[in-house]
């Protein structure tokens, strides 16, 4: 339940033994298919993802602090519910 | 090879046309309503949406949109068009698009199908895409700045307080539907009561313990939401909790009051959020279910296609097909309403300019056939207990057997022992004189599951399906309670300085005092209406939403023109028209007809006669009297303000063409996406 794909992947990458790398493989792929649709579904209510949020921050300005999840999710929702309707009749 | 195909497309919804305006007499399956709308929905995407998103706004994916240029991880952000289309149909769908069809089958399935349906291909559909696609290429700006920006300020300030009066208006009849369905039913009231601290311990979980976690957040309140509806039955039959949720609509209507200020005032992430999130995950899970169901169980409908009460003399609301069908059914046809988040959240998020055409105008057929699903849940029912159900009780004539005697009288059997047994089956007192939709949808949504299910659970799909109609009718009350107060600032802000500070603890409760009072106003007129007040605030919803659709028709046309399209400009001028036609017209008779059941004064000076003759109680006549006068200038003023938009949009329209006005549009300039090629 961590949503942070790429975490996973690095995970992936390090595994030594042949033996372990097919098993890590295939929990891996599971791992990062399920965090997907994690994703996918709080997408689908309105909410962005915390992992692509810091990829952008590191990407675009690698000056700034990265905000925790915590703080993240503060910020989000004050972009969400700030003003303008978000609902209809 | 492809042509054939959408040959064959065109020849089904034909056929599904032919078949149900033929079918005289016997009932005929709703399958043949699903596939002609299905057609012309399919039809209408791949040919009608494809010209507006090539020819009239020529759509570029060399061109990047906000979510790319301006993206910060937050609300601009690209997102997969399948998921923006998931997540913009479950912000624009709510209570509108599944009640106004169930109030509008008074007339018969086929009236209104035909104008939801081709209502949204030729309207409701081309204004979400046409505000979708100006919003996206001018960065997301909201319905407000648009029309401020292209049009004037003039319009800017009069399309703010549409959009202030009209929220009003959606909330107080959202909220009487809540109320005419919870009213004396214990197992209903609970249920919907134990969503709120449901809420707020989802709100405490995704905040504070664990950070984030909305998924994990909303899958424990969607268990903790099953429980409650089981739970609610054990209340209902115990003789000591029963009484305890057993309110009056009074009682109910003042809780709901409360409950808008309380949520307007609290932080979000406590109540609001997580709401919005259980009502995200039942809406989407529902509309699914419901589909799959009336597609399994390929029920007959038992309404006629077209009743008699098409010349104006219906029970459950007022005035004749034209112009009313077109005012009852809002949502799923065409609603302003959309426009509003069609330029808010969706806009930032748009990966690619041609994802607009899916998210756009393909949102708003899905919403249609949310709209057309509700016509077969209500087309289901025997017409005699959808009458019992929806036309007030002081109408019926008051008990059970008198009921039957009245709808007999309109040609329609129904036995007291029917209704008695129906309202047993579904675990309330009962159900004549429910008025509102909500419960008609339910009994009608509880009979298609029940048909797939298995008949013993009928009660807990009622009660399921009224949990999810007021669980997002409720989200909808605290989210537009709070943005009224946004609006509200914004505007008081203009007057006094600190009011327009929305963090400052003393505008915000005064501003929410003064939306809550203002909705409720409407809302406790509406339960104490003898004629049980959607009668009255349900057209006065219509008209307001279709006239806030009329100025973003007006802000969609000056975007077209602006661009250089404006050969291209009836594709939004002739919507406008019509809704004009239909909306002019049915605030006129809802002011001015002589007929007391349509017409506001003459409604008023019928009652200040019987208080003259003494039939009436001058106390209470004069609250009615006075009732009617609100109404009566709540539609002049919503009126007012649309001749005032259009004359303004008319005379820039005409100046353009002129040449005399400046053509110079806001939109952004061309930057190329990294995603083209």
């Amino acid at each position: 339940m961590r949503g942070d794909g790429s975490a996973a992947r690095r995970l992936g990458g390090s595994s030594g033994e042949p033996g372990w790398e097919v098993q890590g493989g295939l929990w891996v792929r599971l791992r990062e298919r399920a965090e997907s649709c994690l994703v996918t579904i709080k997408q689908l209510a309105g909410m962005p993802d915390y992992a692509a949020y810091v990829r952008h921050l590191r990407l675009m300005h690698p000056a700034w602090p990265i905000p925790s999840e915590r703080e993240f999710f503060d910020l989000y929702l004050d972009s969400r519910y700030g003003d303008g309707p978000t609902r209809c009749c | 090879m492809r042509s054939l195909l959408w040959l064959l497309v065109a020849l089904a919804g034909a056929a599904g046309w032919a078949v149900l305006a033929l079918h005289r007499g016997e009932s005929v399956s709703a399958a043949w309503l699903v596939i002609a709308a299905l057609g012309t929905y399919l039809l209408a995407y791949r040919f009608y949406s494809r010209f507006l998103a090539d020819r009239v706004f020529g759509l570029d994916n060399r061109r990047a949109t906000p979510a790319e240029r301006l993206g910060n991880g937050r609300d601009f952000v690209p997102t997969t068009r399948w998921v923006l289309f998931g997540h913009h149909f479950a912000a624009i769908s709510g209570a509108g698009p599944l009640i106004g069809p169930v109030l509008a089958a008074q007339f018969g399935y086929l009236p209104g199908t035909l104008w939801l349906v081709f209502g949204v291909v030729l309207a409701g559909a081309v204004q979400d895409f046409v505000i979708l696609a100006g919003s996206m290429r001018r960065d997301g700006k909201s319905l407000g700045q648009m029309a401020k920006e292209e049009i004037g300020p003039f319009t800017g300030l009069a399309a703010m307080v549409a959009i202030l009066a009209i929220m009003v208006i959606l909330l107080a009849v959202l909220a009487l539907v809540v109320v005419n369905a919870l009213r004396d039913s214990p197992w209903g009231l609970f249920t919907i009561a134990c969503t709120i601290p449901i809420a707020v311990l989802m709100g405490f979980w995704m905040k504070v313990w664990r950070p984030g976690k909305t998924v994990e957040a909303s899958l424990a309140g969607l268990v903790l939401l099953a429980l409650a509806l089981v739970g609610g039955q054990h209340v209902a039959s115990s003789p000591e909790l029963a009484p305890l949720f057993t309110w009056s609509g009074l009682a109910i209507a003042f809780a709901m009051i409360a409950y808008g200020f309380i949520a307007s005032v609290l932080p979000v992430w406590m109540l609001l959020c997580p709401r919005d999130y259980l009502s995200t995950f039942m809406k989407i899970g529902t509309i699914v279910l419901l589909a799959v169901t009336i597609l399994v169980v390929m029920p007959d409908l038992k309404l006629p296609a077209v009743t008699r009460f098409i010349d104006g003399t219906g029970p459950v609301f007022a005035g004749k097909l034209f112009p009313f069908c077109f005012i009852t059914i809002a949502c799923g046809a065409i609603s302003g309403f959309h426009a509003l988040v069609a330029s808010g959240t969706t806009p930032k998020m748009v990966r690619q300019e041609t994802d607009a055409r899916l998210i756009g105008y393909g949102g708003m057929l899905m919403e249609s056939f949310v709209a057309v699903m509700a016509m077969c849940a209500a087309a289901v029912l025997d017409p005699g207990v959808y009458f019992a159900i929806n036309v007030p009780l002081a109408k019926l004539g008051g008990s059970a057997v008198a009921a039957a005697e009245t709808i007999r009288g309109w040609g329609f059997l129904v036995t007291p022992e029917q209704m008695e047994t129906l309202a047993r089956q579904v675990g309330e007192a009962t159900l004549l004189g429910r008025t509102g939709g909500a419960p008609s949808l339910a009994v009608g949504m509880a009979t298609l599951f029940s048909g797939a299910f298995g008949e013993h659970l009928l009660a807990l799909w009622y009660h399921f399906a009224i949990m999810f109609e007021a669980l997002f009718i409720l989200t909808t009350v605290d989210t537009g309670t709070r943005v009224g107060r946004f609006m509200l600032q914004e505007l008081a802000g203009h007057v006094w300085a600190p009011l327009g500070r929305t963090s400052w603890y003393p505008s915000i409760i005064l501003s929410s005092l003064l939306v809550v009072a203002g909705w409720g106003y409407f809302l406790v007129q509406g339960v104490l209406d003898p004629l049980g007040g959607i009668n009255s605030l349900w057209p006065l919803f219509g008209i307001s939403n279709q006239l806030l659709a009329s100025v973003a028709l007006c802000v969609g046309t000056t975007i077209i023109i602006k661009a250089g399209k404006a050969r291209y400009a009836w594709a939004t001028l002739l919507p406008l028209a019509w809704l004009l036609v239909v909306t002019l017209t049915a605030s006129w008779q809802k002011i001015f007809s002589p007929e007391r059941r349509i017409g506001f004064l003459a409604d008023a000076a019928a009652l200040r006669g019987e208080i003259a003759a003494g039939t009436l109680d001058p106390e209470r006549g004069a609250r009615l009297i006075f009732n009617n006068h609100v109404n009566a200038t709540m539609a002049s003023i919503f009126v007012l303000i649309v001749v005032a938009v259009v004359a303004s949009s008319v005379r820039d329209w005409l100046r353009l063409r002129a040449g005399t006005a400046s053509m110079t549009s806001t939109e952004t300039p061309f930057v190329e996406s990294m995603y083209a090629g």
